[in-house]
């Protein structure tokens, strides 16, 4: 994806604000303008002790005008930043719900594969970075060019050589300047990658607190913790060290614009081609624009900083949608075919290689294999978290493809092992299967799925905040949930890919009950972790490699798989075995 | 305003002589700064005079002056630097210090204080917080210290040229400084409001991401998107107004100052020509009105940044205060390795998990915990390697009670393998390393081959050098486990405490990870948290709590021919297998 410019990214999302945009940058230029008026004035004070007539009037009357020209600089200068406020908001808004709705529209695998934290720190954290620079530069990039191009203009009526001596520290601050930028993005992207970096080894060092623990490590013993922040320090240090003289040389001269206009001024006054009002409004006007130079340069670090955020920020804001289709496709039964399906992840590593499948409308099927074989991605390819890199997937005899995402999302019941609760009632949390069901539907999925013992001995019983409950719910507790979502959805096909973390016997038979009543004559699809459970499927389809291997009832495949064989073995032996074996050998 | 100046100042610890420095260099920096105005002021007034024929201007008149002003030049670009390398760095300086404070603060404290107080507050505190700190504390400082300075030392000299104009300066900077006071106000009791809408809308879009998989799968995409788009319009509503009320403050500030200037121009042109003021004098002071408030304008910027800056410090400050646990913990060193707990009593959120618990745990055997989920037993396991402290009763290690312990020489006797494995994002070699700090390549592989992984290891395209992804992403789970169970044969302490994995991750791996488990506990004192019918026969004890406390005691044998809970649990055990459906 090409780099857009962040100007254009930037107007992309202000659509809804371009008029208060407008309306912002006019009234900064008719602010910078009116902070102009007070210069004038006091030109004019000193032209009338120069031209010997000041009276109390007229100084009066020239002191009103600065003081009018101030108050239209500085109401102006309100209503632009505030506008210009709202309208950075605003923009901040639009791309978050840009970002928000390609997250939704994309793959759901692109999701998955990053952390919720991740995801969050760019679209709350980064994109809060655009605010400040955003709403400074919005008014003032054009305001504070515009003000020394209108000196310079108004210097060059009175003697062009003080216009452009007026400018001479421009080139001497520029190109000291330019010194300083030659490497400064990458220094900069440096910077904040060796800062993010930090925070990054932090936020795992507070998360692996247990392990930093149990093994004794301590920050700084702890070589990457103390190693970041020392190489961290190390850099910016050196950074800073290397921008310091430049920078404030350039910092020093920039705004002296008075180093050119008072020798040349009395230069010139002195071979007669100046007159002393005209050095004194000179002197002047060469302060007014120290302002709005020194303003200017604070920009391009504005901007610097706009454009790193848009750049972290791009990546969301271009995610491409899974193609989707509006037509309900029309499918003959449940049935689940693969034909020939390769898929991988990452563009290297082939997840499904050639993978061929059948799951009969109403059976239950179980996919068993060693781990990394590729047994969880069938499911969510069924669930069309990702789209497959060629052959083909059908529902009832149709790929699907060409059925919208909403039927495929009717047809299927997908029970994860992330078993995630939503920040509402646990009714609520149930009535998402489906949001049309009334309280007393949802009461019955909760008692089939083995919830009502736990949920009506909370205080709050059903209306207990998930959040609150969360804490107090076990891992099979918070499944159970999930699969009374799942049966009150009541769809004909069941992904289940059976959660590894059962948390003792006495919830895995309940467990195991609540899966009866959601897989009740439907088409079940069992991602299986454990054989013990699937050993009554109709058809158990070994998954290694990529590719189904061989495929059959328990026992046909004790009969004729070696590699099956062998795994149920090793799974009878480790139910067998023996911790803490002080006493020795294992039994068989 | 000045009180978070003051705390920023107290922050900085050690180098409050550089900062203090930088506040010198920065004064002379902005005289510096303002002698060029009075330079052309004067050189206004000898035109003048020339002009009206009554002093004419000295030869070389304007070389001289370009020599004076460039000098000044250089002199602000000098004091600046100065001020730079004094004052730029403390902060990072500062910064790097507390991450690493704040670092060996955390490992020292309750456990329960990271549950208590958001995992996600600490890590925002020493991350985004200090970042913040570090960026902007020192300028901001600056800013404010500088401004006031600076101004102070003009309207004292003003006084020399006129009380009258310097008064009219006085009341200018001190009506905007009221101004400002009233802006931090503002500020500190809008900076709650502000942080508490960016908390929500991130928990929106946590919950938005987290739960996208359940939207989608009961198609609620379209009610998920409107709640999202709410949540964002919420935030802007509330910024936007925010700065609402910010702005006429502001302006308030910057007009007072306006005013004032105005004033000094007209009070002077007066004088001026009521002949109370020199002529030359009252130049300089309307080019003056110009750039007198320059420095104090801007302090308005600071004034909300410095605000936030010193809740990140109250916040940083909160973290270092925590209590540490083994404050008046010695080094012990222990001779023998029974563990009995007496009585222990433990209640956690004011709930109690654990009520009154009694059990030895003879040196070199093996003890089973069981009981239902909920029951206590991963808190037990907890409060012996004193990531908690009981409420009463004593837990007892080698004759010792380890209240006596400091943390370190606790845990040097002490393995313990999670069922959550958590893996560093760093290489294999390390992971397995941190386990031992200065082991040496040959334990590593020794450890490694112990625990089943040398074999997969070798495996990897880059061996021991493969780097782990966040939280242990790139290894199946069975891989972690046994990565885990390396580090801590590697560190071989000689009591362990393991969290017994439920999940099978696939048959295969598991018996890896048996056989893995074996090699480290054999020889050693082991309690463990059991789920497998194996496991629990072959303990020497098992100890069955429920509810908090132990209801049955003894081995496999005694247990299951009496009534109660453990034989219903084997029951389940036993029969707990196939899905009929």
């Amino acid at each position: 994806m090409k780099k857009k410019n962040w100007i254009r990214v930037v107007l992309d999302f202000a659509a809804n604000c371009r008029g208060k945009m407008i309306v912002s940058v006019i009234c900064a230029v008719i602010s910078v303008f009116g902070g102009i008026v007070p210069y004038f004035a006091v030109y004019n004070i000193i032209k009338l002790f120069i031209e010997g007539d000041p009276t109390t009037s007229n100084i009066v009357f020239w002191g009103l005008i600065a003081l009018a020209g101030y108050a239209v600089k500085q109401l102006f200068f309100l209503v632009s930043t505030m506008l210009s406020h709202i309208s950075a908001y605003t923009i901040l808004e639009n791309i978050r719900k840009r970002m928000a709705d390609r997250l939704m529209r994309a793959p759901l695998g692109t999701v998955l594969n990053d952390t919720a934290g991740r995801i969050k720190n760019t679209i709350v954290d980064k994109v809060e970075e655009i605010e400040l620079p955003l709403a400074h530069a919005i008014p003032e990039v054009f305001s504070h060019m515009l003000l020394p191009i209108a000196v310079f203009v108004y210097l060059c009526l009175i003697d062009w050589r003080m216009a452009l001596v007026t400018l001479v520290t421009i080139p001497v601050a520029a190109i000291s300047i330019s010194i300083l930028m030659r490497g400064f993005s990458e220094k900069y992207n440096k910077y904040m990658k060796s800062s993010d970096h930090v925070n990054s080894v932090i936020v795992e060092y507070i998360e692996g607190i247990e392990v930093i623990r149990a093994f004794n490590q301590s920050a700084s013993s702890y070589e990457k913790f103390s190693y970041s922040v020392r190489s961290f320090l190390d850099f910016s240090l050196e950074w800073f060290r290397s921008t310091w003289p430049v920078m404030n040389f350039s910092l020093a001269v920039l705004p002296s614009s008075l180093l050119g206009t008072v020798p040349l001024g009395i230069h010139l006054y002195s071979t007669g081609s100046l007159s002393v009002a005209e050095f004194a409004i000179s002197i002047i006007l060469s302060l007014g624009i120290v302002a709005p130079l020194m303003k200017l340069q604070m920009i391009v670090n504005d901007i610097k900083a706009i454009d790193y955020a848009v750049m972290t920020a791009d990546d969301f804001l271009n995610l491409e949608p899974i193609p989707d289709t509006d037509v309900n496709a029309s499918i003959s039964g449940c049935g689940i075919k693969f034909n020939d399906v390769s898929f991988s992840y990452s563009n290297n590593l082939k997840v499904l290689d050639g993978m061929n499948l059948e799951i009969v409308d109403g059976s239950f099927t179980a996919l068993v294999g060693p781990s990394g074989g590729g047994k969880s991605t069938v499911a969510r390819l069924i669930a069309r978290f990702w789209d497959i890199n060629s052959g083909s997937i059908e529902i009832g005899g149709v790929n699907i493809k060409d059925m919208p995402l909403s039927q495929l999302m009717q047809l299927t019941s997908y029970v994860t092992q992330d078993n995630f609760l939503f920040d509402c009632s646990l009714k609520e949390n149930i009535r998402m299967g489906r949001p049309e069901a009334s309280d007393s539907e949802v009461f019955e999925a909760a008692q089939a799925a083995q919830c009502d013992d736990f949920i009506s001995k909370l205080d709050l019983g059903y209306d207990t905040p998930a959040g609150e409950a969360g804490r107090r719910l076990s891992g099979g507790e918070k499944q159970r949930i999930a699969i009374a979502r799942a049966i009150l959805k009541n769809a004909p096909i069941v992904l289940l890919d059976e959660a590894t973390a059962f948390t003792d016997p006495e919830n895995e038979e309940k467990i195991q009950k609540s899966i009866m009543a959601l897989t009740r004559g439907k088409t079940l699809l069992v991602i299986a972790h454990r054989l013990s459970t699937i050993r009554n499927a109709d058809k158990i389809i070994l998954i290694d490699n990529g590719k189904a291997v061989q495929s059959g009832t328990h026992e046909q495949l004790i009969e004729k798989s070696s590699l099956y064989s062998s795994m149920w073995k090793a799974h009878v032996n480790a139910r067998q075995w023996v911790a803490g074996s002080v006493k020795g050998e294992i039994n068989v | 305003m000045f009180k978070a100046t003051a705390r920023i100042i107290k922050w900085t610890g050690k180098y409050k002589k550089n900062l203090y420095l930088g506040f010198v260099y920065s004064f002379f920096a902005s005289i510096a700064t303002a002698m060029p105005i009075m330079v052309a002021a004067l050189a206004l007034h000898n035109l003048i005079l020339d002009y009206r024929g009554e002093k004419p201007l000295e030869p070389y008149y304007s070389l001289k002056m370009l020599v004076i002003i460039v000098a000044f030049v250089l002199l602000r670009f000098l004091f600046s630097y100065l001020r730079a390398i004094n004052q730029e760095s403390i902060a990072c300086k500062v910064g790097a210090k507390e991450r690493i404070e704040v670092g060996g603060i955390l490992k020292r404290v309750p456990l329960g204080y990271f549950s208590s107080n958001h995992t996600g507050d600490i890590s925002s505190t020493i991350t985004t917080e200090l970042s913040f700190i570090e960026l902007l504390s020192m300028s901001m400082i600056d800013n404010l210290v500088n401004g006031y300075i600076n101004v102070g030392v003009m309207i004292v000299m003003l006084a020399f040229f006129s009380l009258p104009i310097a008064l009219i300066s006085l009341a200018g900077v001190l009506l905007s400084m009221g101004f400002l006071e009233i802006l931090k106000k503002a500020s500190d009791k809008t900076s709650p409001v502000l942080h508490k809408a960016q908390e929500d809308m991130a928990g929106s879009v946590i919950e938005y991401v987290r739960g996208m998989a359940v939207v989608k799968a009961f198609g609620q995409s379209g009610t998920a998107m409107a709640s999202i788009h709410k949540a964002f319009n919420d935030s802007k509503k509330i910024n936007i107004g925010v700065e609402l009320k910010y702005g006429p403050v502001n302006m308030l500030h910057l007009l007072v100052l306006d005013i004032a200037s105005v004033g000094i121009v007209i009070v002077s042109a007066i004088f001026a020509l009521n002949s109370t003021m020199p002529l030359p004098y009252m130049l300089m002071m309307l080019i003056f009105s110009f750039s007198i408030f320059a420095k104090v304008a801007p302090i308005n910027n600071s004034s909300h940044s410095l605000g936030r800056i010193e809740d990140a410090l109250n916040n940083l400050e909160k973290l270092k205060e925590t209590d540490f646990i083994d404050t008046n913990g010695k080094d012990i060193e222990l001779d023998n390795y029974d563990i009995s707990f007496n009585n222990v009593r433990f209640a956690y959120d004011k709930v109690d998990v654990i009520k009154d618990v009694s059990f030895d745990i003879p040196q070199n055997t093996t003890t089973a915990i069981v009981g239902p989920s909920g029951c206590g037993k991963t808190t037990l396991c907890s409060l012996l390697a004193r990531f908690y402290d009981i409420d009463s009763g004593s837990i007892i290690v080698g004759g010792r009670d380890v209240r006596e312990f400091t943390c370190d020489s606790l845990m040097n006797n002490i393995s313990m393998v999670f069922q959550n494995v958590y893996l560093f994002h760093d290489t294999i070699k390390n992971n397995i390393a941190f386990g031992k700090a200065d082991a040496s390549m040959d334990e590593i592989i020794a450890a490694a081959k112990q625990a089943r992984c040398h074999d997969f290891i070798m495996e990897l395209p880059k061996g021991y050098d493969t780097l782990i992804g966040e939280g242990g992403s790139s290894l199946s789970g069975g891989e972690k486990q046994r990565v885990s169970i390396a580090r801590a044969i590697l560190k071989d302490a000689p009591i362990i405490i393991l969290d017994e994995a439920t999940a099978s991750i696939d048959p295969e791996n598991e018996h890896l990870i048996q056989a893995a488990l074996t090699e480290l506990t054999a020889g050693k004192t082991v309690i463990i948290i059991a789920h497998r019918l194996a496991t629990i026969q072959h303990a020497d004890q098992i100890v069955v709590l429920e509810e908090g406390r132990v209801i049955q005691k003894g081995r496999h044998e005694e247990l299951s021919s009496t009534e109660g809970l453990y034989g219903r649990f084997i029951n389940i055990i036993e029969t707990a297998g196939a899905w009929s459906l």
